[in-house]
């Protein structure tokens, strides 16, 4: 076999979001995949433009002279913004792609994932519709809940530029790509050749199982349900409650309830405000939970993709012992869901990770969730793992990484 | 301040003065305004008569702050001295009036807390002598909840469906203060707060659904102090009878107009399910099996009272003719009906005394029931309790460390060995605790204070006896399953008055005992918003100090080389309860874990989600829950 095999996995500094360039390299011969383009509106570290110039530009650099910067595949791992916002620019349709892999939840031909994709989006389009009605126009004198639900809807929503051109709509890539709906219906798990001996790509995710499935859908707690599609104005109808003649006069209010009255803080009660962010949270869940979930395995080096995978669709994984094995002692593993809460089990970190993995976090400062993402508790399981962690944020000084400024890290693994 | 010779606010009228009335009567809907305006009638709340009552209503023990956020408006609040208020028995329910809505939730609020006190064998007060605000019209919206931070109960308003209005009228502004049941239950999640504050941290899957058992039990029973209305379903039952069918519409009408009691209709008389508690972990879901168990105990209990009646009117052939049932018959099939409820409720409420300071779990309300009763009415001669422990077996609910569900396995264990609350070190003189205590059964004199003061006198001595007690749990850690090595904290200390089988009262003292243990909290959170792991120890002992029962929820001990200074039988004691208490600690944080795990929001924020789960949050999700 080839004497020089090796494969880098390239992480672009987008922000709060996903952009992952790799190459396996097996003799004289490579194969490139995108893993995911995009960043989220609340944290972009430079305009997404940039980034996609910026790996289109390492694309042209490597390719054969007079041939167009190519790419074997580009991933999508599930819909959010902070995965695929980069593909909506124009510049993608210089570049040839064989082919596009998404979740089946995006096949246009499949009724269950049709169905539960527009439960999905119509869910965070109420949220947005929800917050629009309870805090009133002006957002800058929104509360800090309702700015988080508004977000996190739009992360789910406003993709359908970069949908399209995923899915061979509209202006598409530079050739026309063959699409993949992973994994395949009734099988546990998809492998998928990549062309070069002993490398194949395993998809594990997302789930089709009934039971899972069910977490995909928008969240159906009973308040929320009644809230969404409330055909009554919810706020400030201005229409008294009672008659004027029971109102108090201003200023006449008896003075033991007066005194009572500032210690019940009424004015700041937000009750449904509640409600509209645990939706637009249990939205997000569900859409991170359709990811797709992949293993890219080099000759038995195995690097591991999980996208933004949730509890449920990791449970999934690990409750499989043949996907399990895929996913145990990875030389490398993509941080699901930018390092937050439950997007890496603490069981895959005790038991599967293994000691002195790579680890990639693709992450970029949003304040208001500075605190929670990345987890703490998470960070500190993998450093006592030895996981090697490329941060976006602090250098790593290993022999396998390179830097280029705040542009890109880049980890290179030798294979057999 | 309750009945007195005392003239009203506006002087004596008659010479010699007219004692004032020791019951005040108000009306409300029957049990909402969407049933009333259907059945046509409204009830009849008669509750104590306060003197003193200012316009809101403010009295001793509730205030009703009828301010609006929403509109920023006061609305007129309601005096209910007003002569022409009290000669009609209280104004005349009406959704357009809020000094109606006033009045309904000042007069369920009081009318559930005397039924509480009843059962409580002393008075209730709230923490500090403080009162309970009521908010009738607090925010938009369609719950209603407790708020521990504010003492205060809020109740929201919400205008009906345009297009899918129900029974209601399309676009109508809906009120949730004016559903008696909604009130019974908020103000009973008050009460039970005021008496386990901390189970307002749900360690397990049976914290919060204890609290909302607790709420709809007590709401679902106050259906049955009304007289009236028992009597009535018991005479529409005719033939019907035996099965008791007519209480179960009762029950099952609970909660119906509201959407509230989803989970308790689904449950109230259905096939006893042991699985179905199993599986529940939603708080409602698994609350509304002990409700159920407890409504099955009752039925059972009512059918055997009733039997001598149905003998006797039928001449022995247990047959009844067709038609009405004679009156007489109602009325004393009603008298059972309405005592028994009282009985089962008591049962459960007495129960109280004997709870975990800390982490209950429903094995653990069974044990207490139990202890309690037992103590009391050690014979079981209407075996009320064999039958609920029966009735809560069948749905699944019993605690698991006990090796069999007869009395003597299921009651709380004694010390080690012999412990007095006056025995050195530490050593407490109980006698203030007590006089005052007995002073508060006088219910027409002023009420002492337990925490908080009425008087300068009664705070020092309450001081005094609180870092008595302190002490004397320190020294004693080890016999109480507290550690040593970590303060001691008094969450309350009372004595309550019940009265037992022979008609005696049976004195008895209750601490609760409670220590934090930040060494085994969770050090990546920020100390002032992560997650408290406490012990807390209840102790149960006679007047003269002698402790009877200890209900103990332990941790392990910080160090465990304590143990080897300790006698033998309080080492091996305290060995037990420092292993105990490691299984205890595992099980929290993989709840933790768990409950984290299934909330999505968990991701967004950095507050752990056991601290954010709070009751408005609970009601406002009725029936999904956690999946």
């Amino acid at each position: 076999m080839a004497a020089r095999s090796s494969v880098s996995v390239r992480m672009y500094h987008v922000g709060f979001g996903d952009a992952f360039l790799v190459t396996v390299r097996r003799g004289r011969r490579t194969w490139r995949m995108l893993v995911d383009c995009g960043v989220h509106s609340q944290g972009t570290a430079r305009p997404i433009r940039e980034v996609v110039s910026a790996i289109i530009a390492d694309l042209a650099e490597v390719a054969p002279a007079g041939k167009p910067p190519h790419l074997d595949v580009v991933v999508a791992t599930h819909r959010h913004a902070d995965h695929i916002s980069g593909f909506g620019v124009e510049q993608w349709a210089e570049v040839s792609v064989d082919e596009v892999w998404l979740p089946y939840l995006e096949d246009p031909d499949d009724e269950q994932a049709r169905a539960t994709r527009s439960a999905q989006m119509a869910a965070a389009r109420e949220v947005q519709r929800l917050a629009l009605a309870l805090g009133g126009p002006d957002r800058s004198t929104w509360p800090p809940g309702l700015a988080l639900a508004d977000a996190l809807a739009l992360n789910s929503l406003s993709n359908a530029q970069s949908m399209d051109r995923l899915l061979g709509r509209g202006s598409g890539f530079r050739t026309p790509a063959t699409v993949r709906f992973l994994p395949h219906g009734d099988e546990p798990r998809t492998t998928l050749p990549t062309g070069l001996p002993d490398t194949v790509v395993h998809v594990l995710g997302p789930p089709r199982d009934p039971e899972l499935l069910r977490r995909m859908d928008p969240p159906s707690a009973v308040a929320w349900l009644r809230l969404a599609g409330a055909t009554a104005q919810l706020r400030g109808d201005g229409l008294p409650l009672f008659d004027p003649a029971y109102h108090v006069a201003d200023g006449s209010v008896p003075a033991a309830l007066a005194a009572v009255a500032p210690s019940l803080r009424l004015d700041e009660l937000a009750d449904e405000i509640d409600e509209v962010v645990n939706a637009a949270a249990g939205i997000e869940h569900s859409v991170n939970n359709s990811s797709l979930f992949l293993v890219l395995d080099v000759a038995g080096t195995r690097l591991v993709f999980p996208g933004d995978a949730q509890y449920g669709a990791w449970q999934h994984v690990l409750g499989d012992p043949e996907s399990r094995a895929l996913v145990a002692h990875p030389a490398f593993y993509k941080i699901g869901h930018h390092g937050s809460h439950n997007a890496t089990p603490r069981e895959y970190v005790e038991s599967d990770l293994g000691e002195g993995a790579y680890a990639m976090l693709p992450w970029g400062l949003v304040k208001r969730w500075a605190d929670s993402i990345p987890k703490a508790e998470l960070m500190d399981a993998l450093a006592e793992h030895d996981t090697r962690v490329i941060r976006t944020d602090e250098v790593l000084v290993d022999p396998h990484v390179e830097v280029n400024g705040t542009l890109w890290s880049e980890v290179t693994l030798t294979v057999g | 301040m309750r009945a007195a010779e005392a003239p009203g606010p506006a002087g004596p009228v008659n010479t010699p003065p007219v004692r004032l009335p020791d019951r005040r009567l108000l009306k409300a809907f029957r049990f909402d305004p969407m049933s009333s305006r259907l059945g046509g009638r409204h009830l009849t709340l008669d509750i104590p008569f306060e003197t003193g009552l200012q316009p809101g209503p403010m009295g001793d023990l509730l205030h009703v702050v009828d301010y609006d956020p929403g509109h920023q408006r006061w609305y007129e609040p309601v005096d209910l001295d007003d002569p022409a208020i009290l000669a009609q028995r209280g104004l005349r329910p009406s959704e357009r009036d809020p000094r109606a809505h006033q009045q309904v939730v000042y007069g369920v609020a009081m009318s559930v807390l005397e039924r509480f006190e009843r059962f409580l064998g002393r008075r209730f007060r709230w923490t500090g002598g403080r009162q309970l605000r009521l908010v009738p019209h607090a925010f938009e919206g369609r719950n209603a909840y407790f708020d521990p931070d504010r003492t205060a109960v809020l109740f929201g308003y919400y205008r009906a469906e345009r297009d899918d209005p129900g029974p209601n009228l399309p676009g109508q502004m809906m009120f949730t203060c004016l559903s008696v049941d909604i009130v019974a239950h908020e103000v009973t999640h008050a009460i039970v707060h005021r008496m386990r504050r901390y189970l307002s941290e749900p360690t397990n899957p049976d914290v919060f659904a204890w609290h909302e058992a607790c709420a709809d039990l007590v709401a679902l029973f106050h259906h049955f102090a009304f007289r009236d209305v028992v009597a009535e379903a018991v005479a529409a039952s005719r033939g019907r009878l035996q099965q008791g069918s007519a209480l179960l519409d009762l029950a099952s009408e609970f909660g119906h107009a509201t959407g509230r009691g989803a989970a308790l209709r689904r449950a109230v008389g259905s096939p006893a399910d042991p699985e179905a508690f199993l599986r529940a972990t939603e708080p409602h879901e698994r609350g509304a099996c002990f409700v159920a168990g407890v409504f099955d105990a009752y039925l059972d209990v009512y059918r055997g009272r009733i039997a001598d009646l149905r003998r006797l009117a039928t001449g022995g052939t247990g047959v009844l003719p067709p038609g009405a049932l004679p009156p007489d018959l109602v009325d004393r099939v009603t008298v059972e009906a309405v005592e028994n409820a009282e009985r089962v409720l008591g049962m459960v409420v007495r129960a109280f005394d004997l709870l975990p300071v800390v982490d209950v779990t429903f094995g653990d309300v069974v044990r207490a029931i139990v202890t309690a009763d037992r103590s009391l009415y050690p014979d079981d001669g209407l075996q009320l309790r064999a039958t609920l422990v029966e009735s809560l077996r069948r749905r699944g609910i019993w605690p698991t460390s006990v090796s069999s569900l007869a009395d003597e396995a299921l009651t709380w264990p004694r010390p080690a060995r012999p412990l007095s609350l006056t025995e050195e070190p530490g050593g407490a003189d109980l006698s203030a605790l007590i006089l005052a205590a007995t002073r508060d059964l006088d219910v027409e004199a002023p009420m002492s204070a337990e925490h908080g003061a009425t008087s300068q006198r009664d705070a020092e001595a309450h001081g005094l006896l609180a870092s008595a007690l302190r002490a004397w749990a320190g020294a004693h850690a080890l016999e109480l399953g507290l550690d040593p090595a970590s303060a001691v904290d008094l969450a309350g200390v009372h004595v309550s008055y019940h009265q037992a089988a022979d008609r005696q009262p049976r004195p008895a003292v209750v601490l609760q005992l409670v220590q934090r243990r930040p060494d085994l909290e969770d050090p990546h959170a920020d100390p002032r918003g992560r997650l408290a792991v406490r012990a807390g120890t209840t102790v149960l002992a006679r007047v003269d100090g002698t402790v009877t029962h200890l209900v103990t929820k332990p941790l392990p001990l910080s160090d465990p080389a304590a143990l080897d200074a300790a006698p033998a039988d309080v080492r091996a004691f305290a060995a037990a309860l420092h292993e105990a208490g490691g299984r205890r600690l595992a099980a929290m944080r993989a709840w933790a874990d768990r409950v984290a795990i299934a909330d999505p929001l968990a991701v967004w924020t950095d507050e752990p989600v056991l601290r954010r789960l709070t009751f408005a949050r609970l009601h406002a999700e009725q029936s999904e829950g956690m999946r």
